[in-house]
């Protein structure tokens, strides 16, 4: 039975609008001609290849369901409390084996000592065997390593053998839609000579597709990143985080945009008291601490939540709500800088020439704004979007860091680091979940950062010329 | 006199590589002789700035020197080493630039930017080099050279900042002095000092100028020699007098009879006779726009800016009203304010029967039909995002011209054909036009809503003499046509000698003097309106 949280709607609505702006950007020159230079740069579509992914597990982790319940009875069927994602069956294996306690990358043994029963009955202090991670071994102290390099060489043979599989696909459908040749499209490719740079493109494929074969293969037998405290696979936190670090960084966007265009543009195109009431609530906006604002909002809907039990019927729900009022929160507080970019740029532009003519025919005031001003600031409204991206994907982790961020329900990269903090002092030191969060986030700010690199440079008119 | 002092030969400069690659000046030898002046003279994009920069190797990245070499005395500037290079540039060329309000930095007071070149390439002690400094300005023009010397260039006017750039070109003792349109930014009186002031300092210090105009007038006022570049090629290359009185290549005789003019005007069939009719069309009686000047902390007006201070004006139908004045003499904020496109402070604009600043917003939205604007820059006056059918039908949809989509289409097509281009350049987008042909949209656009008035700002200004021509007899023929009542903004005499009948003259927000045009050009009463017309610089040689 399908269930819909209110972000999942909104992401699907983002992913309709995202297609919807697709589809018209490619009839407006205009509009097409910069993506068009962004196809053509390497490291930009190596990052497209890269932000894909973590879309797609995002979107995957956005599909839930109650899961059934096996009964004896077969004609009825009953669907359980829980509340489970596509992502959460397809990384069933993750999701179930859990063990006591914490336990290190890719080890046979538990990270701490425990009182072992032997079979002859005396008890000693060792480390024990862990419940999955090595189980298959009959003796890890020996086995481990070279199982782990068994396992990494077959990860990487099938990562080969399907990114091989995937890239000749895309070359056939290329070459169909091009009606060219299997060998001049492969050629083509390969030599750069396409105008899409799909050789980095082949190349970020191959790489992400032979990570994903080896961690599912050694991730079979082992915990990759090792698990937390309750003994939970790190690995499956920092996916499931995936789709926490896109909410937050794609729906605040979505939220402050409508107020950032709309007041920077009246501001800037009226001028006069419009202006005047617009720059004193951003400056007050501003003026005021973001984190006491997220701080007090947070505690507000905590409140509520608690005043108003009996509307929400699962953690999960509440879980969502408070991302989702995260978000907004996040949105209110950063609208600020995106509409003084813009009013500043409607101020310029109001005084051009071609809005002074469209006034000269009796334009009225919202169609001026509409068709000369938004079409011609809706660069600035881009660069910001893909900018503001990583930053909110890092203040989610600082918010949930002190506390104020998301539930700690929800796996989140910022609750990740939360809990691993409580043991930076421990000897030996628990690194691991620090360091899947680390690399998870480094990899998708990254690559939404080049990416943004990129497309600021394409929408610049001044670089464009040359 | 006759030793040559820079020898160009066969330069070739390009921008891009591989299949793009174009060349921007294409195969040009000249030689500049000592004490002589040179001057360059082509239209936009001719590559008269590119080789003034190549031969001080101050080229942008992206254009590079393909062949040639550049010969000072007999040393090959294109082999020298860049520190070498470095002492040349000021100390041997001196350069001066169009826009002196973007070439002085606005941190440092003339004095010091004056200095960095005198350090750079004297030995001078500190009192040395100010007591050379305050000889500089001196000798350039500036009053009161010891006190000015510690002013920032925000406390000089246009041509005093263009005096400052001049003394710092000559800080360095240049044998050469490159000026690359060094009056094109500055008014025409302002403009005739400059020019006298350069032909000064040549006589005194027998440098050499390499002069670069677009101004016909101008290089012949300054020129010894005169070579015509077209496409990055020098077409004509000759003494003035033999240009002027006997030019040879097409294109020059083209770019000649290009020029606006009273001859021109009457080979064409003179002034037509227009009577004033009883009624005029537009009257504008006593406007006034005033800006208020607000200081301390709260805000109180202390005083006003009179942009336009009392300005009456009348306009009858088929007649075109010329508005003459230098920058600053609040013509544009005039024409603005009569579209009401600004908030005037006094005064009546009366359109037929109404009175335009006393009706409401509805009404007045309606009106906007009969009275449009051309404007100045070409580039800036079309939405870049915008194809032209959308951009020449926005305001037919806002006045309900054209019932339906359909016969809108029709009447833009008709309109690209009037103003000489064609139908199929509707969906185009601006970018793909050149600056005339984008004044030509702009006046279909304008020409749409069916308007009786159109105020001209400034419409050619931004163009080349050969285009403004084709603009110019283009707006003639559509006021003979719909009878159309032209204001016309301009600062350039030479178009009110050919398209005006009435013509006023406008200085710091007044009008000084107006009249029929013959009247006024040929008579004029005003000590202003003689000092303007005698600033004009007309073509001059000896046969």
């Amino acid at each position: 039975m399908p269930v819909i949280f209110v972000t999942d709607s909104l992401i699907f609505l983002l992913l309709f609008g995202l297609v919807a702006f697709f589809f018209y950007a490619r009839k407006q020159e205009h509009l097409s001609a910069p993506w068009r230079d962004v196809k053509k740069r390497s490291l930009a579509m190596s990052s497209a290849v890269v932000l894909f992914f973590f879309v797609f597990l995002g979107v995957l982790d956005s599909l839930h369901f109650h899961p059934k319940v096996e009964t004896d009875k077969k004609s009825e069927t009953i669907y359980s409390n829980e509340i489970l994602s596509v992502l959460d069956i397809l990384l069933n294996d993750l999701r179930l084996k859990n063990e006591k306690t914490y336990s290190a990358p890719l080890a046979s043994y538990s990270f701490s000592k425990e009182l072992i029963e032997l079979e002859s009955g005396k008890k000693i202090r060792d480390y024990p065997r862990l419940v999955y991670g090595g189980a298959t071994l009959s003796n890890p102290e020996n086995e481990s390593r070279a199982d782990i390099i068994k396992r990494i060489s077959f990860g990487l043979l099938y990562g080969l053998l399907i990114s091989f599989i995937v890239i000749n696909l895309i070359i056939i459908i290329l070459s169909r839609s091009r009606n060219e040749t299997y060998t001049t499209t492969l050629h083509n490719c390969l030599n750069k000579k396409t105008n899409t740079h799909w050789f980095s493109i082949f190349l970020t494929i191959s790489v992400v597709l032979i990570a994903i074969a080896i961690l599912y293969n050694l991730s079979k037998n082992y915990h990759v990143f090792g698990t937390d405290k309750v003994g939970q696979d790190v690995l499956y936190q920092a996916l499931k985080s995936i789709r926490t670090g896109l909410v937050i960084g794609t729906l605040t966007t979505l939220v402050m945009l409508p107020f950032a265009i709309a007041m920077g543009l009246m501001a800037g195109y009226f001028r006069g008291w419009v202006d005047d009431v617009i720059q004193y609530l951003y400056t007050t906006l501003n003026s005021i601490p973001g984190v006491l604002l997220i701080a007090a909002s947070i505690l507000l809907l905590q409140v509520y939540i608690s005043n108003h039990a009996d509307d929400f019927n699962s953690i999960e729900q509440r879980a969502d709500l408070r991302l989702l009022f995260l978000c907004i929160i996040l949105g209110i507080t950063s609208w600020t800088g995106l509409c003084r970019l813009l009013r500043a740029e409607a101020l310029k532009l109001r005084e051009i020439d071609y809005v002074q003519a469209a006034k000269a025919f009796g334009v009225r005031d919202y169609k001026v704004m509409f068709r000369h001003l938004l079409p011609n600031v809706m660069h600035i409204v881009m660069i910001s979007i893909v900018l503001d991206f990583s930053g909110l994907v890092l203040a989610e982790a600082v918010l949930s860091y002190i506390n104020i961020g998301v539930d700690p329900s929800t796996y989140s990269w910022g609750n990740m680091i939360n809990s691993a903090r409580l043991e930076m002092a421990r000897e030996p030191i628990v690194w691991w979940s620090l360091s899947a969060a680390f690399i998870f986030m480094f990899i998708l700010v990254l690559a939404a950062n080049l990416f943004s690199d990129a497309v600021r440079d394409a929408f610049d008119p001044r670089l464009r010329e040359l | 006199m006759s030793e040559k002092l820079v020898q160009i030969k066969n330069l070739v400069t390009s921008i891009g590589a591989g299949e793009r690659k174009t060349h921007i000046v294409n195969n040009i030898s000249f030689d500049i002789k000592r004490g002589e002046t040179f001057v360059l003279l082509g239209e936009s994009g001719s590559g008269k700035s590119i080789t003034a920069l190549s031969i001080m190797r101050l080229l942008p990245t992206a254009i590079k020197i393909t062949s040639g070499e550049v010969l000072l005395g007999n040393k090959n500037l294109f082999k020298l080493p860049e520190n070498k290079m470095r002492k040349i540039r000021g100390a041997n060329i001196g350069m001066i630039f169009q826009e002196p309000q973007t070439s002085l930095n606005p941190v440092l007071t003339a004095g010091q930017q004056i200095s960095e070149t005198l350090n750079q390439h004297k030995n001078l002690t500190k009192n040395e080099c100010i007591t050379r400094c305050i000889e500089l300005l001196t000798a350039v023009g500036i009053p009161e050279p010891t006190r000015r010397i510690n002013e920032y260039p925000h406390q000089f006017s246009g041509g005093m900042k263009q005096r400052i750039m001049i003394a710092i070109a000559l800080a360095g003792d240049p044998d050469l002095l490159i000026a690359d349109e060094p009056t094109t930014a500055l008014d025409v009186t302002i403009q005739a000092q400059v020019l006298e002031l350069l032909k000064k300092l040549q006589k005194d210090t027998g440098m050499s100028i390499l002069f670069i105009t677009h101004d016909l007038g101008v290089a012949s006022k300054m020129g010894d020699r005169i070579a015509v570049m077209k496409d990055g090629e020098i077409v004509e290359s000759k003494n003035k007098n033999d240009l002027f009185s006997n030019p040879e290549h097409p294109y020059t005789l083209k770019l000649f009879s290009a020029i606006p003019s009273w001859e021109k005007r009457m080979k064409e069939g003179g002034i037509d006779a227009t009577k004033r009719h009883d009624s005029a069309l537009l009257k504008v009686e006593n406007l006034k726009v005033h800006y208020p000047i607000k200081k301390g902390f709260f805000k109180r007006t202390v005083g006003h800016v009179k942009a336009v201070d009392g300005v009456t004006i009348d306009l009858h139908a088929g007649e075109t009203v010329a508005v003459v004045g230098e920058s600053g003499s609040g013509k544009t904020t005039m024409g603005k304010g009569i579209l009401n496109l600004l908030d005037i402070t006094s005064g009546d604009i009366r359109y037929q029967k109404n009175n335009l600043n006393a009706l409401s917003s509805e009404s007045l939205r309606k009106i906007r039909a009969d009275i449009q604007i051309v404007f100045q820059d070409p580039y800036s006056s079309m939405n870049p995002r915008m194809m032209i059918n959308d951009i020449i039908q926005e305001g037919m949809i806002a006045q309900s011209v054209g019932d339906s989509q359909k016969v809108r289409d029709e009447i833009v097509v008709t309109l690209l054909e009037q103003v000489g281009l064609e139908a199929e350049h509707r969906y185009r987008y601006p970018h793909e036009f050149s600056g005339g042909q984008r004044q030509r949209i702009c006046i279909a656009r304008a020409l749409a809503v069916k308007p009786k008035v159109i105020i001209c700002d400034e419409p050619t200004s931004a163009l080349d003499v050969s285009v403004q021509a084709q603009i110019l007899s283009l707006l003639k023929d559509l006021q003979k046509e719909h009878k159309l009542g032209y204001l016309f903004i301009t600062h350039n005499i030479s178009v009110v000698e050919y398209i005006a009948h009435y013509v006023a003259v406008m200085y710091q927000g007044k009008i000084v003097e107006q009249g029929k045009v013959e009247e006024v050009l040929k008579n004029p009463k005003n000590a202003y309106t003689t000092k303007l017309l005698s600033a004009v610089p007309h073509i001059e040689f000896n046969k």
